[in-house]
């Protein structure tokens, strides 16, 4: 559904990206791991049409999309729910949904039926309906940004650090939320530096290193390789 | 009598211009150019009727239509800079419009005056309105239906997909851009429909005095037209409306303290700055009034079951 070939993305002189590649299939969910500084928020940035690759391609459902402006890629079908949020703080939470449905012109009811259904998946927004968005907590505030995301009924779902700076019990739902997310069909990317949280999730991952792919295969096979185990899920983890 | 109905129309006419720049406000940019197309729209909507035989009602769309596609063609280059640079560079379009009329000569001699644009003399005679016998009064309300039909399309602009857009837009252009909205094309549209606006008001204005030159689209007009909705809140588009009654209403008001006036009207809007930073109509009041009105959304937050 996704592909990404020899990406290479600069910010002026310092290249963030230095040739990644990476596959997402339909309905896969797909992790990307990496300490900070590693490119995983600037590989999202770059397909979703933000910042423009100096050279390679992406690929995203047979069209190229490389380079394209943020709203023909989200038109094509690309969410993404950034890290920090970037939620529209003055508006209220349902004008927040309502922003996320811009992109789709199937008419007034359909859009109500999504709300139900975010609203469904996140019950606590249906009750903070009228609140501005800025004072909602923080994991509201994610699953806020999630909620908007999905309006626009993304083919691929990008999230970009979701649990960041997020209490356990949160992290847990938006985790679950994930999941069920991708048993209902959407297919997933998830970008975490919580890297145990996201492999007890995703079926295959990839590890990035200051700009390149240093690993890539499923959670299993990344606990059999020593040094990565211990750089990025602490020495501990078995 | 007639001294109110000069107030009225005036602040009619200023609403218009600040709503132009609030249009411009409400998308996160802030333009000191508003006057060039205010210029540009009374001009043309002068030499229109004075000059080639057009009623008022097609002047003013005139005006308006080449004053918005003005704003279009430069709303392009202008939109790619931000806030400081974004108000100089829209301060100097509207400089280089006020020069160039400055140095247009395009007169016709029609019934012994010299009508149409005669540089530093400014563009004299437009007198459509009074030739045809209206008074101030007749004159004030066309003004306040050309006003009322604007605030309508700007309340069902609020309401709309656009009008949504704007904000997203003045509120996070990335976060805009990241939930699929065409930053470009929004803030280029909205520029262009604030150029139209502006246009409006200058045409209603040149067939207000009759009589226009480069010396009133000059940095003065500039500043107040951007005052009329930081005064008044960007909260919502009637702010700008009281933000230009008071503020027109104010300069006209206080004439009786004279010497003082300038000292009085300054310390007001500081007093202002102090106690309603964000304007008379702010987000805040806006949406408490919503919530007034629409019974239905809770006003208090709900408990988490």
């Amino acid at each position: 559904m996704l592909s990404i070939e020899g990406l290479v993305t600069r910010y002026g002189n310092v290249t963030a990206l230095k040739g990644v590649s990476l596959d997402v299939a339909k309905g896969e969910i797909v992790g990307v791991l990496g300490p900070n500084g590693a490119g995983k928020t600037t590989t999202l940035l770059t397909v979703i049409g933000l910042l423009k690759p100096t050279s390679g391609r992406v690929r995203f459902m047979d069209r190229d999309v490389g380079g394209l402006a943020p709203d023909r890629v989200v038109a094509a079908g690309v969410g993404l729910v950034p890290e920090g949020r970037w939620i529209l703080a003055s508006m209220t939470v349902r004008e927040n949904l309502l922003m996320g449905a811009y992109p789709r012109h199937d008419g007034e009811a359909a859009i109500k039926h999504e709300i139900d259904r975010v609203s469904e998946i996140f019950p606590i927004l249906r009750e903070r309906q009228g609140q501005r968005a800025g004072t909602l907590s923080g994991g509201e505030q994610q699953m806020l940004a999630i909620a908007r995301a999905l309006m626009a009924r993304p083919k691929l779902l990008m999230l970009d650090e979701p649990t960041w700076g997020l209490a356990p019990l949160v992290v847990e739902e938006i985790m679950r939320v994930i999941r069920r997310l991708n048993e209902e069909g959407t297919t997933i990317l998830l970008v975490e530096q919580n890297a145990r949280q996201a492999l007890a999730v995703v079926k295959r991952c990839y590890v990035l290193e200051v700009g390149s792919v240093i690993f890539s295969g499923t959670p299993a096979e990344l606990k059999g390789e020593p040094l990565l185990t211990q750089t990025y899920l602490g020495a501990t983890a078995r | 009598m007639d001294y109110y109905v000069a107030i009225a129309s005036i602040i009619g006419i200023h609403a218009l211009l600040g709503l132009s720049v609030y249009v411009v406000a409400i998308s996160g940019q802030m333009s000191f150019g508003q006057q060039g197309f205010f210029a540009i729209g009374a001009y043309l909507a002068g030499m229109s009727t004075a000059m080639w035989g057009l009623g008022l009602v097609p002047a003013l769309v005139l005006g308006a239509l080449v004053a918005g596609a003005m704003g279009f063609v430069v709303g392009f280059p202008a939109l790619r800079v931000r806030g400081l640079y974004l108000a100089i560079a829209t301060f100097g379009f509207g400089e280089i419009v006020r020069l160039a009329f400055l140095n247009v000569r395009y007169t016709e001699n029609i019934g012994g005056r010299v009508v149409g644009p005669n540089g530093a003399e400014g563009f004299r005679h437009v007198r459509y309105v009074y030739d045809r016998g209206f008074t101030g009064l007749h004159y004030l309300a066309v003004i306040l239906v050309v006003l009322v039909v604007v605030v309508i399309l700007f309340f069902l602009l609020e309401r709309s997909k656009v009008g949504a857009k704007l904000r997203a837009v003045e509120e996070d252009e990335t976060a805009a851009a990241m939930i699929g909205i065409n930053v470009t094309r929004v803030k280029v549209v909205a520029f262009a429909a604030a150029a139209a606006v502006a246009g409006l008001g200058g045409g209603l204005f040149i067939h207000y005095s009759t009589y226009i030159d480069h010396d009133m689209v000059a940095l003065p007009l500039a500043i107040a037209s951007v005052t009329y909705p930081l005064l008044g809140g960007l909260g919502s588009f009637v702010g700008t409306l009281l933000g230009a009654i008071v503020l027109v209403g104010l300069t006209e008001g206080l004439r009786g303290l004279q010497g003082m006036r300038e000292f009085v009207y300054g310390g007001l809007i500081i007093l202002m700055m102090i106690f309603r930073p964000r304007g008379i109509v702010d987000e805040a009041l806006v949406l408490r009034v919503k919530s007034w009105l629409s019974p239905r959304a809770p006003r208090e937050p709900v408990q988490a079951p």
